[in-house]
């Protein structure tokens, strides 16, 4: 388990997370998409500070990590919402954010 | 024996992600990415960050993911998994069971020495960063009753 | 004993307050009770301090204002001087506040005047017993905001709520110029206590002393309305009676004259600063004095009459008898008051206040016609009454100085006389003309006249021990004149005098008609047409000025800017609005770009 071999994984993670955003339609696929690339986030900051500072970057994985639940809270109902309104939650359906 | 431990992982994680992208259904994907996260959990704990390792296990593959699995129900209008899901739990269920064992195996092995011990980190937030722990609170309350007021619905 | 001082000052404030605050919520009946009272415990404290404080005193209460190198405490000062104008103050304004009960007695707004009056009243006091600029200048304006409440009191009436605007506006040129000199005090000096300014006045530099003087004193000919900003007070008489009586007649007007004894060593330190003070002065009271010989208004003769015996005052102490002046403004106070109120009495009965519509009330008001003849006997100078003592001190001072002041201030002296007695003849003998029935005013405003009355008589025998109270200031001086010439300068504007009252009898009730002399008539009538003049010299060119400031600068430079910054915004706002579709995956699309435009510098750096 080398350095490279965790960035690897980390950009794997973080393409397939914005892979997964793109390609899928429905709004719930996209959204976990997300977190997958965040957790990529997660793991690269993980790997570039254990040589620095590794409580600093632990404390700060954890801020993400209780913001990101905090955020899939909020979207799950949001999503929940649209669901009920528009009976289904696929990307097109959500444009009326146009500005 | 640490390196095939981590390849395992790397391994699951590839099958996860792979299955969450390109199958068709939404339970799946979601199920799959409890497994990915599970994974990545362990990665974590290998690499010495035990307690964070822990923590992903818990709030992702436990918290996240469920929610996400009912949200789905929800939109697919079904209360419980179909037959073709089932193979999916099993291999969920396989990975966590791996992992369980490789952590417990091999917990006092790492890489490294633990990078930051729980009791560690605790005090590092109280002492260092108080006020942003104490308004991470503040967020995670806020979310939670936009949440219930998002999902209200109007009589 | 310095803790008595509080008691002068601040009840009035509470009444104010209290009426402000509550008034709404108190009987009719309470505020009659309250707001007297409020100032009749100011007057007695301040009585008892009179007799029971000693020299000076002075009651420090907090520190006010502490920047830089400036120190300005918010303090009570109770000397000589102060304790003189504190009694006449809180005692004319006890008595007004009475009488008011009376006049007012109709009026809807009645909370709101005496709230009003309250508030001038402790202001006034404050101006009094400030011991330093600051705290005084705060009085100043606090009068002055009292001055243009009640000026506009009836605020419904138009022209009335225009002179409160005019009095504001020319008080403000005035107490522009009494900031400048403060200001100036204090990068010369350092300090702007009283005592320390009196204290090192010679130490300054002649010019720098007039400077100040002068910037001083041009606050003061605002505040007490002499030539060139006294065009304010002939309109302050829109305000009710007592508010004319006590604020634009007793009180507050006389603050300029306070304030030049107050800071009488930097005066003298100048001497051109004394001789304008004494010219501006002198030259006011026969200017006034004519305009008043021909106003058929009751209140007006008496606004420019007011006018002229400030005039009179600032020419006392110009001429150095600060003691005279001071004691002018003493007598003044009961007298001119006494004068408004009976005139205020008149005008409550009658409900006009063209004198050519009155004539006849001698029977039908006796009180009010035997207290306003005391009263016009006593501004006239008929020995026996105050105003023979304090007038002629004025005059036997400023015959030792300059003949020419005394000149002018003879004649002026018979003006005075001529015209207060044109007024009492044509308002109150002859004929009635176009009244059916008067009556005389009620006790409670009859009262405050009798005792003004008796003051007017009495007030003026005291000069010699008021000159002596004053004297442990340190600057009163009085300059000895030769018995005999004494005698024959008293003669002179005696005799003046009298003549100048046979004369308006000859007139205006022998022959039962006035002059009308055509040119000086019209020109006195429309009062030297000063008003037309300042409105062509500064109304006029500043109103025509902001018009095409408004017109070009405001409308094409702000307003172009203002405008056209949102039009700016506005544009962005389309140009940025191409990347908002509305589709989600554009927005993530956008976001990825960013990252990998990002990588791509960050590389670029790394290489």
């Amino acid at each position: 388990m080398s350095s490279f071999s965790l960035f690897i994984l980390a950009a794997l993670l973080i393409a397939g997370g914005i892979a997964g955003f793109f390609l899928r339609k429905d709004l719930l696929t996209m959204l976990l998409s997300s977190e997958v690339a965040l957790s990529g986030a997660n793991l690269l900051l993980l790997v570039f500070a254990s040589q620095a500072s590794p409580t600093e970057a632990q404390a700060a994985v954890l801020a993400i990590l209780t913001v990101a639940a905090a955020e899939v809270a909020v979207a799950l109902a949001a999503l929940a919402v649209v669901i009920r309104e528009k009976g289904k939650a696929t990307e097109d359906i959500v444009s009326e954010m146009k500005g | 024996m640490l390196n095939l431990a981590f390849w395992v992982l790397f391994l699951i994680i590839l099958g996860g992600l792979g299955i969450f992208l390109f199958s068709r259904r939404e339970e799946r994907s979601v199920v799959s990415l409890a497994a990915v996260f599970s994974a990545l959990g362990g990665v974590f704990a290998l690499m010495g960050y035990t307690f964070l390792g822990a923590i992903y296990l818990l709030i992702y593959a436990g918290a996240v993911v469920v929610a996400f699995l009912m949200v789905a129900w929800l939109v697919s209008g079904r209360s419980q998994g179909g037959r073709s899901l089932r193979w999916a739990f099993v291999f969920v269920f396989l990975s966590l069971t791996l992992e369980l064992g490789l952590i417990l195996t091999y917990s006092h092995l790492t890489f490294k020495k633990a990078q930051a011990p729980a009791l560690k980190l605790g005090s590092f937030f109280l002492q260092n960063y108080l006020y942003v722990f104490e308004l991470t609170s503040l967020l995670i309350l806020t979310a939670v009753i936009s949440s219930l007021v998002l999902i209200r619905r109007e009589k | 004993m310095s803790l008595l001082l509080s008691g002068v000052l601040f009840p009035p404030a509470l009444g104010a307050l209290i009426l402000i605050l509550l008034g709404r919520l108190l009987s009719k009946r309470s505020v009659s009770w309250l707001s007297p009272a409020a100032v009749g415990i100011s007057f007695l404290t301040s009585l008892l301090s009179f007799f029971l404080i000693k020299g000076k005193a002075s009651l420090y209460l907090f520190p006010w204002l502490s920047v830089g190198g400036l120190q300005v405490d918010f303090s009570l000062l109770w000397d000589p001087l102060s304790s003189i104008m504190a009694l006449t103050v809180s005692g004319v304004s006890f008595l007004i506040h009475i009488y008011s009960v009376g006049y007012m007695g109709e009026d809807p707004g009645y909370r709101r005047y005496f709230a009003y009056l309250n508030l001038f009243t402790f202001s006034m006091l404050l101006l009094v017993l400030a011991p330093n600029l600051p705290m005084m200048f705060v009085g100043w304006e606090g009068v002055g905001l009292c001055s243009y409440l009640l000026i506009g009191f009836w605020f419904e009436k138009e022209t009335a709520a225009n002179a409160g605007k005019k009095a504001f506006i020319v008080n403000r040129v005035g107490d522009f110029g009494f900031l400048l000199g403060i200001f100036l005090l204090f990068t010369l000096l350092g300090n702007l206590n009283f005592d320390y300014i009196n204290y090192h006045a010679n130490s300054l530099a002649p010019s720098a002393a007039t400077a100040a003087a002068l910037l001083l004193f041009l606050g003061a000919t605002g505040k007490s309305a002499q030539i060139p900003l006294y065009i304010w007070l002939p309109d302050a008489m829109e305000g009710p009676t007592p508010v004319s009586a006590l604020i634009h007649a007793a009180t507050m007007v006389t603050a300029g004259v306070y304030m030049v004894s107050r800071l009488f060593p930097l005066y003298a330190r100048s001497g051109l600063a004394l001789n304008v003070v004494a010219w501006v002065g002198i030259i006011t009271a026969a200017f006034a004095a004519t305009i008043a010989l021909v106003q058929n208004d009751i209140k007006r003769v008496l606004a420019y009459s007011t006018i002229s015996q400030i005039g009179y005052m600032f020419a006392g102490v110009g001429v150095g008898a600060v003691s005279a002046g001071m004691f002018h403004l003493f007598t003044h106070a009961f007298f001119k008051s006494l004068l408004f109120l009976a005139a205020g009495s008149v005008i409550h009965a009658l409900g006009t206040q063209d004198m050519r519509e009155m004539g006849g009330l001698r029977k039908k008001m006796p009180i009010t016609f035997w207290v306003f003849t005391i009263a016009a006997l006593a501004i006239s100078g008929i020995p026996g009454f105050a105003g023979f003592f304090s007038k002629d001190q004025i005059l036997a001072q400023a015959y030792i100085r300059s003949k020419a002041i005394w000149a002018i201030g003879v004649v002026t002296a018979g003006l005075t006389a001529f015209y207060m007695f044109r007024l009492i003849f044509m308002t109150f003998f002859g004929e009635p003309r176009g009244w059916k029935n008067a009556h005389e005013s009620p006790p409670v405003m009859t009262g405050p006249m009798l005792v003004l009355a008796f003051f007017s008589v009495v007030s003026g025998w005291f000069f010699s021990s008021f000159h002596g109270w004053l004297k442990p200031l340190g600057y009163i001086h009085l300059e000895e004149l030769p018995e005999s010439k004494e005698a024959l300068l008293m003669g002179a504007s005696v005799g003046l005098a009298l003549l100048a009252i046979g004369l308006a009898w000859w007139i205006y009730l022998k022959r039962g008609k006035g002059f009308h002399t055509g040119f000086i008539h019209k020109l006195l009538l429309n009062k030297y047409y000063v008003d037309e003049i300042y409105n062509a010299a500064f109304v006029i060119p500043y109103r025509e000025g902001s018009r095409l400031i408004s017109r070009y600068f405001d409308i094409g430079i702000i307003d172009g800017t203002v405008e056209g910054s949102g039009r700016l915004t506005l544009q962005g706002g389309r140009l940025m609005s191409f990347f908002q579709s509305g589709f989600l995956k554009d927005y993530a699309l956008w976001m990825a770009a960013g990252v990998v435009l990002a990588l791509f510098v960050m590389l670029g750096r790394a290489l």
